[in-house]
């Protein structure tokens, strides 16, 4: 499973999907987030491995969804 | 996905420009493209003296960062507010600008300069910047929030008031400090955003004064430039975290459903289907711009100089800023 944390939410998958398919899947626009894992940026295309851990970095501060 | 340029892993690709980049060549590829648009809207030269405003977020201090590695006398300017938003907003903001800078000293001063014959002694005056701080409720009395509770500008919410006393702030330490030019760090879906805004009520005045840089055409206006113009927000954030800048990531308490946040997801679900879509529209009012669509408002604007402050204003008499203080005044007779 993939995990990806978002501000106070949180979502789980099945790996083997990249980070966008991830972030569409949240419901999240991927242009108004950026990927961390392991405390460095991934790009949109990243296959997301069994027990990875992203972070989902707001672009937009302020009041985003 | 690789880097275009050396075939390591991307950490970022850029949709619009069909460029994906490792960190090492997006930390070139930043400073390459600000310096492109310094260059192209002729918003300064090497020469001069540049004070950029600085709020702590992301790209402000982006900006500050990429204008020294590219060797300009850049100082910065914290306007403090008295934001507090149940986080400490402003005290926040502050600490991260001077957090920033003392790192940026820490770098400087660890540089061993040397040159072909031998260690150079440099001088480093112009490379050390400074932190100016402005703290509104010290030197007027009050917070912007305080302010904004006692007028109807802006209807209940601070944004209007804030606005007009940071531009004032910031022309007057332009001004004063003997700068050339004052910059600030609206990128690309900042210059969207506030476009889609005019352009759906076709607000030619403020379109008109909507540029990459403002020339100083008017006594006691400073010179204002943006240098990250044609940056997106998403490049400016990823910029920051892969140079290790830190940087408050809650944008001001006050900002949560305003109108330009609201703008700028409707422009980026339109970028999400088609990319290149806020780049073109950008670059398009531009050129319309250029072409003269609004070159007839032009003729309409007049400006005075403020009865007190001797700030530009477009009414005779006293200008908004030296209004509003002046009503805290009759206020507390």
């Amino acid at each position: 499973m993939v995990k990806l944390i978002y501000r106070n939410k949180s979502w789980e998958f099945a790996a083997g999907m990249t980070v966008r398919d991830a972030i569409l899947k949240c419901g999240l626009n991927p242009e108004q987030v950026l990927a961390v894992r392991a405390g460095k940026l991934i790009n949109e295309a990243t296959l997301l491995k069994d027990g990875d851990e992203v972070k989902l970095v707001a672009v937009i501060s302020g009041g985003v969804r | 996905m690789k880097c275009r340029k050396c075939g390591h892993e991307a950490v970022i690709n850029m949709r619009q420009h069909k460029l994906a980049l490792c960190s090492e060549h997006f930390l070139e590829w930043v400073p390459e493209q600000t310096q492109r648009f310094i260059e192209k809207y002729r918003m300064f030269t090497p020469d001069e003296r540049i004070l950029v405003a600085v709020s702590g977020g992301k790209d402000s201090l982006s900006l500050w960062d990429v204008l020294l590695r590219l060797g300009y006398k850049a100082d910065g300017l914290y306007i403090g507010l008295g934001i507090d938003g149940g986080v400490d907003y402003s005290n926040q903001s502050h600490e991260m600008c001077v957090k920033f800078l003392e790192n940026f000293r820490s770098q400087i001063s660890s540089v061993n300069v040397t040159a072909d014959d031998g260690p150079q002694t440099v001088n480093t005056q112009y490379l050390i910047p400074k932190l100016h701080v402005v703290d509104i409720a010290k030197l007027y009395g009050e917070t912007i929030p305080d302010v904004a509770a006692r007028t109807t500008r802006g209807r209940g919410k601070p944004c209007s008031v804030c606005g007009l006393v940071k531009r004032h702030v910031m022309n007057r330490v332009a001004r004063d400090g003997g700068y050339d030019v004052l910059a600030t760090g609206h990128n690309l879906d900042d210059e969207v955003a506030v476009l889609f805004g005019n352009a759906l009520t076709w607000n030619a005045g403020y379109l008109l004064r909507q540029a990459p840089m403002l020339p100083a055409d008017k006594p006691g206006l400073a010179r204002k430039v943006k240098p990250f113009c044609r940056l997106y927000e998403r490049e400016s954030a990823a910029y920051a975290l892969v140079r290790g800048i830190d940087y408050i990531y809650d944008e001001c308490p006050f900002a949560e459903g305003s109108t330009s946040i609201a703008h700028k997801e409707i422009l980026n679900q339109m970028e999400k289907d088609s990319p290149g879509t806020k780049l073109q529209f950008y670059l398009s009012f531009l050129r319309a711009r250029e072409q003269g669509l609004f070159a007839e408002q032009a003729a309409h604007v007049e400006l005075n100089a403020c009865e007190k402050c001797g700030q530009p204003t477009s009414a005779p008499g006293l200008c908004a800023f030296c209004r509003l203080w002046e009503r805290r005044i009759t206020k507390d007779e």
